[in-house]
């Protein structure tokens, strides 16, 4: 059930919250949405399921134009950030609720709501707590409780706001992967919204980065990672050292040194090393390498990370292998020279 | 004296001298005992000063019956109109979005700030002799003024925005989600409703109800004005209570009077009550 | 590709919209607007001259300064006691402190005809504590100092209950920096506490002040109702309607209306006002 969204623009008063934004979501894709917040990912999401209305452009579900479908029709799982859960029902009732409320006709048995219902509470890991109350439940438990709440009416495409928004980090990293677990056992067209890159490159199939009500990029997570459209989606994709440089002669891109003037006639241009691009060394690697001064060293994690100082007092940021960080001895306050493996430039 | 006197509530690790807390405890407890508790005490002592006999016969009489019947009457119209239009109101103004929702919010309140005087005079306004409407209304033998109908319509106004008013903020504080969650899950408006909204909200809306109740009962201004104090047939019971005063009947006065300080005290107990269990939840 | 369709802009997914929001207009113009419009269009009736005439009858005069006067004391007295209650059942523990919250609210519940009666009963001349005044020569029932006293009680809970939320949610942390930086618990109270109480307080007074400015039933029982002396302006209007003189009575009611508006400005102005103070940011 594949979900496109056509030219959507959304105006809240004064504020362009999507500014013409068409996405296409192929069946049982599993896509994230993200986005700083004010991005205008979560009205984007909204807009799918039928809880706004895009002021122009069309969502179409399945190939089937949705945006006059009103919402019980459009057969939309919404799993709420805050998760929405009814706060005078138990876990049952409340994962019974869009069973119960359906037309005496397509209701299902007592007994067919009953084995459903205890089937989800399986699924999710809740067994024998169907009769508590959100409010007796931890975070990670209701965030469960409400994706099975959606799972329960066998929705065609399932939407998540923040799904882990809620939660401390490592309730995240568990869920993340049992989401993507039921995602591949149920093999639902899935969405949801993140502002986390980290959760958006681990979990999506796919990631659409958004910035004022515009999409930057879509892409595989290793796409949007390594080729990087433009500068908003490389910024918001990790940390960098951002430097002045100029475009040679020959098209080869330098770093400007300290003081120097741009060549006559030349353009001056911005480029961008990730950290763990910088390489560190005692002694000038070339002409062009940058000289700086280790202000901070921080070896917890996987890299040690080092912060750095150039002759303008300007802060850089390189990261280092364990045994790289030994070989070399660094020490805080030692003067150095950065050089960068792996620049980018962006117009 | 026992320290129970001074115990400090923990959040608060700063406190006052001793002698500074004592005497602020005994002002404050001086103002609400002579401003509060007295004239509450006062009602039963004058009502009981002749005895039980005296108080029972005071309110059992014929005139007094009526007005605790139409006080019952009026109260059981008003009362249910209102929480049908608070009902709405909340629902239409809390869960939806649109334009000018502070000016209806504020019109809503309007009654609140309105003299029960004034109450009374739009009515007599509206439906006496002198107005289109009154001389239409004697044209056709229907009496709303200085009858039970005024008397239920002036009601009405002087309580409107009792319901509305308990429920909007609270079903605002409540949010939509849980309603959209059960849209999204395939219920009706009426489902939503009934299912998710309501039991919500339902301790908040029997306190409106509760208040709406306790004043449709106790309103002396708007209802004075619009009822031409017939006895036995336009008097409710503080209207009744006026009448036996201004007769010097004071026992029978207070003894009248003494109900609605019964129904003041429950409606306040009941309000402790759902306080408590508000918190709770 | 891109076809352009403008759809209609819907309040939102959660339906009943237009069938309550009528209601609630229909219910609201039936009761409270075409009400109160009529009492508009019967001002209209009257020339300037005449309207002009009938609010500066220096009965009626005398009557609106008797009821602005004893209104603006009552809630004053109402502003420092509201605040010195509210204070102590939030700061203090002590033997029935949860009675004496709950009691606070009475004035809400208990039928204004019944407060005047018991008031009354209280202070006059051989009541309980008017005869202690009467000793010395003072007379409280049946002067301006009784209207004070009905205005006092029926204002009682709006100070209170307006503050005392207030009070609740001020930070401590705020106090204890405060201490730290070397300040006196007076300082503390009054640069610390009471600036952030402050819109609260006022809040609370106007609203005492609004509703003593109106206030009928408890009153003319205690007041005496002497013309010039202890007349207040709810019982002109009633007393004119009583002579059918009822453009008078709408005059002076539309005097009052307008009044009660200005008021109602002020009060909202000023819980916007106390929200912001305590953080809460200006809502739109």
């Amino acid at each position: 059930m594949g979900i496109r969204a056509d030219n959507i623009y959304k105006i809240f008063r004064d504020f362009m919250a999507l500014d013409g934004v068409s996405l296409n979501v192929g069946t049982g894709e599993l896509v994230a949405l993200l986005g700083p917040s004010g991005s205008g990912k979560t009205t984007l999401l909204r807009i799918i399921a039928g809880l706004e209305f895009a002021d122009l452009g069309e969502i179409y579900i399945d190939r089937e134009e949705a945006s006059h479908t009103p919402v019980k029709e459009r057969r939309v799982g919404f799993v709420f950030q805050h998760y929405a859960l009814f706060r005078h029902m138990t876990v049952f009732e409340n994962i019974a609720f869009g069973l119960r409320v359906r037309p005496k006709e397509s209701r299902p048995s007592e007994g067919e709501i009953r084995k459903k219902v205890m089937r989800l509470i399986d699924l999710i890991h809740l067994s024998g707590l169907h009769n508590r109350y959100p409010a007796q439940l931890s975070g990670g438990q209701r965030q469960r409780v409400a994706l099975a709440r959606t799972l329960a009416v066998d929705p065609k495409v399932l939407l998540l706001d923040e799904p882990f928004g809620a939660l401390d980090a490592k309730v995240r990293k568990e869920l993340r992967r049992w989401l993507r677990k039921i995602h591949d056992e149920l093999n639902i067209t899935t969405i949801f919204v993140t502002h986390d890159q980290e959760e958006a490159l681990e979990l999506a199939d796919r990631v659409v980065v958004m910035n004022n009500g515009k999409i930057e990029q879509v892409g595989s997570p290793e796409d949007v990672y390594h080729n990087p459209a433009n500068a908003f989606v490389y910024d918001f994709l990790g940390n960098y050292n951002a430097f002045d440089g100029v475009i040679e002669e020959n098209g080869e891109c330098r770093v400007l040194k300290n003081g120097e003037r741009l060549p006559a006639g030349r353009e001056r241009v911005r480029l961008f090393a990730r950290p763990h691009d910088m390489e560190i060394s005692p002694q000038p690697q070339d002409k062009n390498a940058i000289p700086a001064r280790i202000i901070h060293i921080n070896p917890a994690g996987p890299m040690v990370s080092i912060e750095l100082e150039n002759e303008q007092g300007k802060l850089l940021q390189a990261a280092v292998t364990k045994e790289r960080f030994m070989e070399l001895g660094l020490e805080k306050r030692q003067t150095v020279y950065l050089k960068a493996r792996d620049m980018r430039l962006f117009n | 004296m026992t320290d129970y006197a001074l115990n400090i509530r923990t959040n608060h690790p700063l406190v006052e001298s001793r002698t500074v807390r004592l005497t602020l405890i005994g002002a404050a407890l001086f103002y609400i005992g002579i401003m509060i508790f007295l004239p509450l005490v006062i009602v039963f002592i004058e009502a009981l000063r002749q005895g039980a006999h005296a108080y029972i016969d005071a309110i059992t009489e014929p005139d007094a019956l009526a007005a605790i019947k139409l006080t019952l009457l009026t109260a059981s119209i008003a009362v249910p109109l209102n929480l049908v239009f608070g009902l709405a109101a909340s629902w239409a103004i809390a869960k939806h979005d649109f334009r000018g929702k502070h000016l209806l919010i504020t019109f809503i309140d309007l009654p609140f700030s309105v003299s029960p005087v004034i109450s009374g005079l739009i009515y007599v306004l509206l439906f006496g002799s002198q107005a289109a409407l009154g001389q239409w209304l004697d044209s056709h033998n229907i009496q709303i003024l200085f009858a039970v109908p005024g008397i239920v319509i002036a009601t009405i106004f002087v309580t409107f925005p009792f319901v509305a008013r308990e429920m909007i903020p609270l079903m605002q504080e409540q949010g939509v989600e849980e309603e959209e969650a059960a849209i999204l899950l395939g219920a009706t408006g009426w489902q939503t409703f009934w299912r998710v909204t309501l039991p919500n909200v339902k301790w908040g809306l029997l306190y409106g109800v509760l208040l709406c109740n306790a004043r449709a009962m106790g309103e002396f201004g708007a209802v004075s004005v619009v009822s031409g104090h017939i006895r036995g047939m336009t008097n409710t019971i503080p209207l009744h209570v006026e009448i036996l005063y201004n007769e010097y009947n004071f026992v029978a006065a207070f003894a009248v009077a003494s109900l609605l300080t019964v129904l003041a005290l429950v409606t306040l107990l009941i309000k402790e009550g759902l306080e408590r269990r508000l918190e709770k939840e | 590709m891109a076809t352009f369709a403008l759809s209609l802009k819907k309040p939102g997914v959660i339906p009943g919209f237009g069938l309550t929001m009528g209601f609630t207009l229909l219910y609201l113009a039936l009761i409270v607007m075409i009400p109160l419009a009529g009492l508009v269009i019967k001002t209209l009736e009257l020339s300037w001259q005449e309207f002009v005439a009938t609010i500066t009858d220096p009965r009626v005069v005398a009557a609106f300064e008797i009821s602005f006067g004893i209104s603006f004391v009552a809630a004053l007295i109402n502003a420092v006691f509201g605040l010195l209650v509210a204070w102590v059942l939030v700061r203090y523990d002590f033997p029935w402190r949860k009675a004496v919250d709950a009691m606070v609210d009475l004035p809400f519940a208990l039928p204004t005809a019944v407060a005047g009666i018991a008031l009354t009963a209280i202070y006059a001349p051989n009541g309980w504590i008017g005869q202690v005044f009467a000793k010395f020569g003072i007379e409280i029932a049946f002067t301006p100092t009784g209207i004070a006293i009905a205005l006092v009680f029926i204002g009682l809970p709006f100070v209170v209950r307006t503050v005392e939320p207030v009070l609740r949610d001020l930070d401590p942390e705020m106090e204890e920096a405060a201490v730290c930086l070397g300040a006196t618990r007076l300082q503390i109270f009054t640069r610390i506490i009471l600036p952030q109480v402050t819109p609260a307080l006022m809040a609370g007074f106007a609203m005492a002040f609004a509703r003593a400015l109106g206030e009928y039933g408890s009153v003319i029982f205690i007041a005496g109702n002497m013309p010039y002396k202890s007349e207040i302006v709810p019982l002109i209007i009633v007393i004119k309607l009583e002579q059918y003189d009822y453009a008078g009575a709408t005059a002076i009611a539309l005097v009052m209306l307008i009044a009660s508006f200005i008021m109602l400005l002020i009060i909202n102005l000023l819980m916007k006002w106390s929200h912001v103070r305590r953080g809460g940011g200006m809502r739109a």
